[in-house]
């Protein structure tokens, strides 16, 4: 039930949409029905009304006629002339004796008629219990000649019947006065002489009143000239009460209406219900005219009876249709249910396929139509991205465990190379500096500098053709061997690399091959000797800012055959002279539009650098590659390598070293500022270094303590300064998140005010304010280190 | 992206490159024409006209497929490099390695 | 202590001490405060003020584009903080002298 119940169910939807439907549409039938149903039975009823009231009417007209015929007969003996008054007075006691239903009889003369001394003449005969007695009417108290009895039949010249009252005797016999004009004939002219009187007894007529039968409740009334009851079911209104003065207590104008109509002497059948007066119910009537004397009769139908059939045949169908719509009801639910159910079955199982759970089963369905199909279509779904999913996990975890062997791979490439700055502090004659960018995947980029001697350098940058696995090994070989062979001093450049690709030739199967540019710096006079094994051509920047290529190449890479390399070339650098190295990463990088970087745009670049440190050089070229190839993925490793020639060095200074730890509160920033002003003064350096040094170490420090720690755990900064004569060096060690200020986006200085973004800015000021700037991830921990020189 | 068409010019093989050699398209590269090599008695040329770009991968792949004609004792030459592409070969000494024409036509004529 | 004064639609601040991460967001409060409504030109007065770091730069950005640059003024800027201006390009951008 819960199901059905259930506001948005299907099944809920449906029984509520079809079954009121179905319910209107039965309603508006059955209601029309109804009408035309009761319209029908109208129509019968008032032909049957009509056609019993009629007969009602004729029937009381018979039996008032044959009543009446009584006096009319001896009113006809009388008015012949010949008979005496005493002979007169026994036809009258006679036709009271003969006749059970009169109860008198009297002739009223005209005055003086019968005897010129009477005025009143009026011999009555009546009944008194089984007596017949007799009594002369008519006195002074009594004048009959203005009664209406006297009166109305002599003006209209016809007999007429009284209105109706109880005997006189004082029994409930309903009586009536027939009143019958008497004339005589004189000279041809008729005169009147008289009335003759009958009192009859309506009793007959009451019964037969009592006798009919209208349906159950229904029944026949009568009622005389001036409305007062001569019949009628309830006896107490016989008489005493009219159908007007019912019609007032009953405050019906309907009644009141009918009354007047039928006093008229009008027939019809009433198209207005009311309320009958014996049994209070709804009725309509039909009423028609007693001819004879102006009485009416009047039949009530009560409508529930008359109604009854069509009644029984609306609850009947009521029934049926209630039956039918609780039938169309469970229909419903049963064929909403068998989709349904299919349905929420389904539904589970999608449920717990989300979860993961493939292996649920769903229900078969063995019906053909669309929830038949859907669940087919759903089964088959099922297994299919079972399939799919399980190939994609093999794929990943194949994937996976690939990549996780190559960031192996690589951070032990990445070992191999240096890159901890500065790499030689205490050597002042040149300053170098380098980086490395691997691509996605393992990179065969190499860059190397180590010294031979005291006084001799040697670097290289090279580029391992391919990618992958084997060119990182191959990359890290040539290293191993470049080291290796240069530990024999002595050898020139020539000779070591001879030496390399010899060995590299040698179980080579993969056909790999490392272009190589490898140089010797001596650092106390500058000169460089150097060997070029098909590498890019590297730029020389002269303190002057000339900008120029070493475009010799002496020999195809190494790796591909035993050959004798040529004779190396020389070149000395000046004191503020760079050589910038760097392999086709750089000049190869492409943007969106698939344009290459180009060699063209390097040497651009380059010609404004004389008079910056290798960092900053190499971190204006990173910048501007980056920026170049936005949006795309990066395709090759990027590697750099700058060394500037300075000069002979001052005299060796000894060094300052202090250090602090600072916990990650932001609080502490003010006691750190102190601390290091404090520290600056005693070292004598100027007020500019001094800001220098705050600012550098605010921004490196807000940065890691807002950014760096995703608990709310207490990490310690640790916070390394070190100064002799003519730089200071800060060391910032921290447990952050990896973070390296070098490889994120500058703050994008040139942009329009409106499009100026206020992140990013702090480390763009500390990349300005710093001579270099190196950063190393060693055991989870950030390290980096700023140099300023004074 | 990379295309290869090829034809035969009485007996000797001129095999058409469009597109670029990278580290991509260079392993199809050689999968395709590598057979095309090893089934070739006679010299062969591989027309880089409509090359636009050439990485270390597709030098290697040119070493590789220089290695192959070696050992059959046929000869394998490039022609039609543009400018950059022609430096490429130039600074990385490929240029020692295989011959490079200018044009088809001067190939042919170094056939004769 | 820094001082604020506002004449019609001019807002004047007059900072002092140094600006660094800590009390910037005091003086963002300070200045936000400040910045009501009918205030359509801005002028900061850095005679007072040694040290900035990055932060500060943020609400100077902020005001600019409030204000637009040629409603706003920065000026008695001592050498090292001109010099922090300098780096971040501001100097091309805003009139700071």
């Amino acid at each position: 039930m819960k199901r059905i119940k259930n506001k948005r169910g299907l099944t809920f939807k449906l029984i509520i949409f079809i079954f009121l439907s179905v319910a209107i549409i039965f309603t508006l039938i059955f209601l029309d029905n109804y009408d035309i149903s009761k319209k029908m039975v109208e129509k019968n009823l008032k032909l049957n009304a009509e056609l019993i009231t009629k007969n009602i009417v004729y029937k009381a007209e018979k039996i008032l006629g044959s009543v009446q015929e009584i006096p009319n007969n001896f009113s006809k003996i009388i008015e012949d002339s010949s008979y005496s008054e005493a002979e007169i007075n026994r036809i009258l006691k006679m036709e009271v004796e003969n006749n059970s239903e009169i109860y008198g009889a009297c002739i009223a003369y005209e005055p003086f008629y019968f005897n010129s001394t009477k005025k009143y003449y009026a011999p009555y005969y009546y009944r008194n219990k089984k007596e017949i007695e007799f009594k002369c009417l008519g006195n002074e108290q009594y004048d009959y000649f203005i009664m209406d009895w006297y009166k109305i039949p002599k003006e209209i010249n016809r007999p007429m019947w009284s209105e109706p009252y109880y005997d006189k005797g004082g029994g409930n016999v309903i009586m009536s006065t027939y009143s019958v004009p008497l004339y005589r004939e004189k000279n041809g002219k008729k005169y009147f002489i008289g009335i003759l009187t009958a009192d009859v007894s309506l009793d007959l007529l009451r019964e037969y009143f009592e006798s009919i039968k209208v349906y159950k409740t229904g029944y026949a009334f009568m009622i005389s000239k001036k409305g007062t009851y001569i019949s009628h079911p309830i006896k107490e209104l016989i008489i005493n009460e009219t159908i007007f003065s019912i019609a007032d207590a009953q405050k019906s104008s309907e009644m009141r209406v009918i009354g007047r109509d039928m006093v008229k002497g009008e027939s019809s059948f009433a198209d207005t219900e009311y309320y009958n007066i014996k049994y209070n119910k709804l009725s309509r009537i039909a009423y028609a005219p007693v001819s004879l004397n102006g009485w009416s009769v009047g039949v009530v139908f009560p409508v529930d009876e008359f109604m009854k059939d069509v009644n029984n045949l609306f609850i009947r169908v009521m029934f049926l249709g209630l039956g039918g719509l609780f039938f169309i009801c469970l229909v419903i639910i049963f064929i909403s249910r068998s989709i349904t159910s299919p349905l929420r079955k389904l539904s589970i199982a999608a449920n717990k396929f989300a979860e993961g759970d493939f292996d649920f089963e769903i229900p078969p369905s063995s019906s053909n139509d669309e929830v038949g199909s859907l669940n087919k279509s759903f089964a088959h779904m099922q297994s299919a991205l079972k399939k799919y999913i399980e190939n994609l996990r093999l794929t990943t975890s194949a994937k996976e465990k690939i990549e996780s062997e190559l960031k192996i791979a690589r951070e032990i490439q990445m070992g191999m190379i240096p890159r901890k700055f500065p790499a030689f502090p205490e050597k002042k004659e040149f300053d170098i500096y380098g980086f490395i960018e691997p691509a996605k995947e393992v990179g065969g980029d190499l860059y190397d500098f180590f010294f031979i001697d005291d006084v001799r350098l040697c670097f290289a940058i090279g580029d391992v053709s391919g990618k992958g696995t084997p060119a990182a090994l191959f990359m890290a070989i040539t290293t191993t061997i470049m080291r290796a062979e240069n530990q024999i001093a002595g050898l020139n450049t020539s000779s070591v690399i001879n030496l390399m690709n010899n060995y590299l030739c040698k179980n080579n199967e993969g056909n790999l091959f490392v272009t190589l540019f490898l140089g010797i710096l001596n650092t106390s006079t500058g000169e460089v000797e150097y060997i070029n094994a098909g590498h890019n051509y590297p730029f020389v920047i002269k303190s002057n800012g000339a900008v120029s290529e070493l475009n010799t190449t002496h020999c195809i890479p190494l790796g591909i055959s035993i050959n004798t390399c040529s004779n190396p070339n020389t070149f000395k650098l000046e004191k503020g002279d760079t050589i910038f190295l760097y392999t086709d990463g750089v000049s190869e990088a492409f943007n969106i539009d698939d344009q290459q970087y180009s060699i063209k745009k390097i040497s651009e670049i380059l010609h404004n650098q004389a008079n910056h440190t290798p960092f900053e050089i190499i971190q204006h070229i990173i910048d501007d590659v980056k920026d170049f190839s936005q949006g795309t993925e990066q395709s090759d490793d990027i590697s750099v390598l700058a060394i500037k020639y300075l000069g002979k060095p001052l005299s060796k200074v000894p060094t300052q070293n202090y250090q602090m730890v600072i916990k990650n509160s932001i609080g502490n920033l003010s006691s750190l500022s102190e601390k290091i002003t404090q520290l600056c003064n005693n070292w004598e350096m100027s007020s500019d270094v001094l800001n220098k040094v705050n600012l550098v170490v605010e921004e490196l420090i807000s940065n890691t303590i807002f950014y760096g720690y995703s608990d709310t755990f207490e990490h310690d900064i640790i916070l390394n300064l070190m100064y002799d004569e003519s730089t200071i060096s800060i060391e910032i060690i921290d447990d952050a998140k990896e973070f390296n200020p070098i490889t994120q986006k500058s703050a994008d200085i040139n942009s329009d005010i409106n499009e100026r973004q206020v992140g990013g800015l702090g480390i763009h000021l500390v990349k300005s304010l710093s001579d270099a700037f190196t950063y190393q991830r060693e055991d989870s921990k950030n390290k980096i280190k700023i140099i300023i020189q004074f | 992206m990379m295309k290869i068409t090829n034809e035969k010019i009485s007996e000797l093989l001129i095999i058409h490159t469009e597109g670029r050699l990278d580290a991509i398209t260079s392993v199809e590269f050689e999968k395709e024409v590598m057979p095309m090599i090893q089934q070739s008695e006679h010299p062969v040329l591989i027309d880089f006209g409509k090359l636009d770009y050439i990485s270390s991968a597709g030098l290697r792949t040119v070493l590789i497929l220089a290695k192959e004609t070696k050992k059959s004792n046929n000869s394998l030459a490039l022609c039609s490099l543009n400018e950059t592409i022609l430096e490429v070969f130039r600074i990385s000494g490929f240029d020692t390695i295989v011959s490079i024409y200018p044009t088809i036509e001067e190939w042919f004529a170094s056939m004769k | 202590m820094n001082k604020y004064e506002r004449n019609g639609k001019l807002l004047t601040c007059i900072l002092s001490g140094k600006i660094d991460t800590l009390n910037t967001s005091v003086l963002e409060n300070e200045i936000n405060e400040n910045m009501i409504e009918d205030i359509t030109s801005v002028v900061i007065d850095m005679q007072e003020v040694d040290y900035i770091s990055s932060s500060f730069l943020r609400i100077v950005i902020k005001i600019v584009k409030a204000v637009s640059k040629e409603n706003f003024v920065i000026k008695n800027v001592n050498p090292s903080v001109m010099k922090v201006f300098k780096i971040a390009n501001l100097t091309e951008i805003i009139n700071i002298g």
